[in-house]
């Protein structure tokens, strides 16, 4: 009886004792994957996060090269128009908007200033359209006759872009550089330019030869479908605005006041800041920027 | 003495320039970014402008992307320019670090009296070394004592330095080809192994062949005895013996003198003084390696830690001989995919040695192998060779000095920027729309006139058929101009397109497509003047002048196409070029552009090629250098690219498929 019941006693402890020693060994791998699921669900929905920040905020500049891109944001992220070059890369910075009716704390603007160098602006541009809000489109008003075709060619790939049809991106054409000559095109003329060039460019580039093996882009015509000429008012995707002015313009308005610091001497004496005073400024551009922002 | 020097960042702002008022120089300046920096043109960092006679020395700082540029008259000859780059380069870093860390560009950056003090140490210096430089050198500073040793080593290649165990081998087998080289093979194997028997060996091979080899050994023996004896009797005022020696050797070497070798009589070439050693045989050159002191060719012991890398991969340029396999190809042909496989071997290797934690500023010095792999890879997809070379430069030009983050590798970074490189190499300057001039034409009541050129057999008159067809689906009026008077049935092939083309254009009443003719040995340039004014008056909208197929070092036939594109000026001259072509193509695209600039007459702005047509692209898979080759070249877009055979075989090229397929 007693080795009988020794017996089953051991048949009895040794399942509970298997059974807990194996129940100590799942547990141990369920927390360690619930611990390296949490780690990876944290570190994605910050990723997910970080981009989305970035996305419904940057203002993108484009324009060819020689436009006046690089000083319009000087302009607009320091405030100071420092003397520039060709770019060959990408700037980032960003402007404070500040809204001097209602009490909300200053909004932060990230502005991204593509270069206009043909070579480059294709991966540049392709890698920041993501993340655009709103394109600021910058036209060098007294060579547009010239480059009539070059600033269409660019225009057309702009308007033609999907993503920025699905979300309404509002688009503000600027004509530059109003305050060099006295006789250049008015902001009306270069709509009418831009408006001829486009006609022509929407035949000719979907009947140039195509791609060697390139992606089957299905045709997306920009303006009205059955209409011969192409139009800015036809097109209803974008918000599309035109304005002038100057990026060299001498107003310095309340946005640039965290770099007050700067001294007026500093500047003056290394003969960076060009101390244009003519009327043309940037103030329709700020209150376009104002208006998408701040709605 | 310097015109000006600008500091700039790589976004476009100016930090800093002298003279700082003058804007003049802003579009020599744009110009010379545009070219050097972004397409790569500018060799070893140099640029010559050409519209403004400046010489332009830039240099990148890829850690805080700046640019430092600097420019001074074609006329001056300032050889300071690249050391003067430097110093201020780092001086400028020094003192501005933090704020160009943080990206602080507003500041004002008082660099002034620095520059000019940097300037007048750097000119002290360098009339300093001027005057320095006056004394002639003397033979032991010159560059003739090390080359009676290095020209043995065939001609300083580096892979033949390696092999130097096997060069007395070497030597033998090449002057006998092909048949003595396999026999060699299995001997040439066994020597890698051991150095110190190499002469054992070779004493044991020589009893198996026949007379003329064994008196070869004898010579290479002797002559490794002539070489001693140099050395010891070292005088500096006796060049001419080293010279006479060195040609002998370097003839030897390449196995071209002929004769005295297989009759085995030394004495007749070369100097008397050898006699002596001759008796001594192969047993003098055992007993003379350790006597040759300074002479570093002929140092077998130093070789071993050359990089594994190099040892295991056999470069293309090795000598046939030299290789392991002797030549046998289906070794050798398991050797290539080794190239291609060794950028990953290299990718494991080098992930090993990159820093995974810490972050790494990148020198020259971890570059190099990686683009040197890079470069025969870009090599072995037909680009041409120093188009690779240049490409590389201008890689290792952005990458020096970046910053390296960490978990980044340093083949992903070298590979993305060769990916930058040539997709900017392939993305034109400036897009050509041939519809949209074509319009502009048609207002100003003229015809547009394009011109094919090119060398034989390329597909000059296919592919101007294909235009025709393309430009007839538009709607457009062609006249084709039968410029090419040379070859046989030229006329009469171009007639038979007009009459299948006009075939399937038939919807308007008169005929789309025209040719004008004036059959054979006529004057080309004649003829094409002719038919430009046929087509203004019957209203073409578009004339293509169709030339004979001609080499680019023909004079006569260049000077005779300079004079078509000349006297009739076309809106657009195409050069077509085969996508087999290798470094042919550089050649062809430099001569023919030459060529028209050297014949333009009196002509101030002389026409060279505005694009290149690439042909027979479906020959070649992914050997697609001969794009990124002609481009390169001509910095002219690629306008069209054939494909195939038929009339709808046209099409544009696809930057991304290429510079994917290079990088494979």
């Amino acid at each position: 009886m007693d080795a009988h019941q020794r017996a089953k006693l051991d048949e009895y402890v040794d399942p509970e004792f298997i059974d807990s020693s194996a129940g100590v060994f799942p547990l141990t791998i369920i927390m360690s994957f619930l611990v390296v699921f949490a780690t990876i669900a944290i570190l994605w929905w910050a990723k997910i996060r970080s981009r989305a920040s970035r996305r419904g905020e940057c203002l993108l500049l484009c324009g060819i090269s020689n436009a006046g891109k690089t000083l319009l944001f000087s302009r607009l992220t320091m405030g100071v128009a420092k003397r520039t070059l060709t770019s060959m890369a990408v700037n980032r910075g960003s402007m404070t908007l500040e809204n001097s009716s209602s009490d909300r704390p200053a909004k932060k603007v990230r502005v991204i200033d593509v270069p206009g160098n043909l070579r480059i602006r294709q991966r540049d541009f392709n890698s920041e359209k993501a993340s655009a809000k709103a394109i600021i489109f910058v036209i060098d008003s007294t060579t547009i006759n010239k480059d009539s075709k070059d600033v269409s060619d660019y225009l057309y790939d702009i308007l033609r872009e999907k993503t920025f049809r699905q979300q309404r991106l509002p688009l503000l054409i600027f004509c530059n550089k109003q305050d060099l000559n006295n006789d250049n095109e008015t902001t009306q003329s270069i709509r009418q330019l831009l408006e001829n060039e486009l006609t022509m460019k929407r035949k000719t580039r979907t009947s140039s030869v195509a791609v060697h093996q390139g992606k089957a882009e299905s045709a997306d015509d920009i303006g009205r479908a059955g209409k011969d000429t192409f139009e800015f008012s036809d097109v209803k995707d974008l918000q599309i605005e035109f304005v002038d002015g100057s990026s060299l313009g001498a107003e310095k308005k309340s946005y640039a006041k965290h770099y007050d610091d700067i001294d007026e001497d500093d500047i003056i004496s290394t003969g960076d800041e060009t101390d244009a005073e003519s009327g043309a400024n940037l103030t329709k551009v700020y209150d376009w920027i104002e208006k998408i922002w701040i709605k | 003495m310097l015109d000006f020097f600008y500091i700039l960042t790589k976004g476009g702002f100016v930090l800093w320039c002298v003279p700082s008022s003058a804007t003049e120089f802003i579009k020599t300046i744009n110009d010379a970014i545009d070219k050097a920096v972004l397409q790569g043109q500018g060799a070893g960092q140099k640029w010559v402008a050409q519209l403004t006679s400046h010489h332009i020395h830039y240099k990148l700082d890829n850690e805080f992307e700046l640019v430092f540029v600097l420019g001074y008259q074609k006329t001056l000859n300032i050889s300071y320019a690249d050391k003067f780059l430097d110093e201020i380069q780092k001086r400028f870093r020094d003192l501005y670090k933090d704020d160009l860390r943080t990206g602080n560009f507003t500041r004002a950056f008082a660099f002034r009296e620095v520059y000019e003090k940097s300037l007048k140490e750097t000119e002290d210096a360098e009339d300093e070394m001027k005057k320095i430089r006056r004394l002639p050198r003397s033979y032991e500073e010159s560059d003739k004592k090390l080359k009676t040793v290095k020209i043995v080593t065939k001609k300083g290649d580096k892979t033949a330095e390696e092999n130097k165990p096997k060069k007395p081998k070497v030597m033998k087998s090449s002057s006998k080809p092909s048949v003595a080289s396999n026999q060699k093979a299995p001997v040439l194997e066994e020597e890698e192994e051991d150095d110190e028997n190499v002469e054992e060996e070779q004493d044991v091979e020589d009893q198996d062949e026949n007379n003329g080899q064994e008196d070869k050994s004898d010579e290479v023996v002797s002559d490794d005895a002539m070489m001693n004896e140099d050395e010891s009797n070292r005088l500096p005022l006796e060049p001419v013996q080293p010279t006479a020696l060195s040609n002998m050797q370097k003839l030897q070497a390449l196995g071209k003198l002929p004769g005295p070798r297989s009759k085995g009589a030394p004495a007749t070439k070369t100097p008397g003084k050898q006699d002596k050693d001759k008796p001594k045989g192969k047993k003098m050159a055992v007993s003379l390696k350790p006597n040759i002191s300074d002479t570093n060719g002929l140092d077998y012991t130093k070789k071993v830690d050359i990089k594994k890398e190099e040892q295991e991969r056999t470069t293309v340029a090795a000598p046939l001989a030299a290789r392991p396999e002797g030549g046998d190809l289906k070794t050798m042909a398991v050797e290539s995919t080794g190239l291609a496989s060794g950028l990953v071997d290299g990718f494991w290797s080098k992930l090993k040695k990159v820093n995974v934690f810490a972050s790494k500023t990148l020198t020259a010095e971890d570059l190099r192998t990686g683009i040197e792999t890079m470069r025969e890879h870009l090599i072995a997809k037909n680009v041409a060779a120093d188009v690779a070379e240049k490409i590389c430069e201008s890689v290792t030009d952005k990458l020096a000095g970046k910053t390296l983050g960490s978990f980044e590798s340093l083949t992903s970074n070298i590979r993305q920027a060769m990916r930058e490189t040539l997709m900017m190499i392939l993305t034109p300057k400036r897009r050509i729309d041939i519809l949209r001039d074509v319009v502009d034409a048609q207002k100003a009541r003229r015809p547009y006139v394009i011109t094919f050129c090119g060398v034989n057999g390329v597909g000059k008159s296919t592919n101007l058929a294909k235009v025709t067809y393309w430009l007839s689906g538009n709607n457009l009026r062609v006249l084709i101009a039968g410029c090419d008077t040379f070859r046989a049935g030229a006329i009469e092939q171009l007639l038979t397109h007009v009459r299948h083309l006009n075939n399937i254009f038939t919807e308007k009443n008169m005929p789309m497509i025209e040719l004008y003719q004036r059959g054979y040995g006529k004057d080309a340039a004649g003829i094409a003047a002719e038919a430009i004014n046929y087509a203004k008056d019957k209203k073409f909208d578009v004339v293509l002048i169709d030339t004979a197929g001609r080499m680019q070092n023909d004079e006569p036939l260049m000077a005779a196409l300079a004079k078509l594109i000349h006297v009739n000026n076309p809106d657009l001259v195409l050069f077509v070029g085969e996508a087999l072509v290798g470094n042919e193509a550089v050649d062809q695209v430099t001569k023919f552009n030459q060529a028209l600039i050297d014949h333009a007459g009196l002509q101030t702005n002389p026409r060279v090629i505005d694009g290149i047509v690439l042909t027979k692209f479906d020959t070649i898979d992914d050997k697609v250098g001969a794009a990124i080759s002609m481009t390169y070249t001509t910095d002219k877009p690629i306008v069209f690219v054939g494909i195939g055979q038929k009339y709808q075989d046209l099409k544009t090229i696809n930057a991304d498929v290429v510079t994917e397929a290079l990088l494979k």
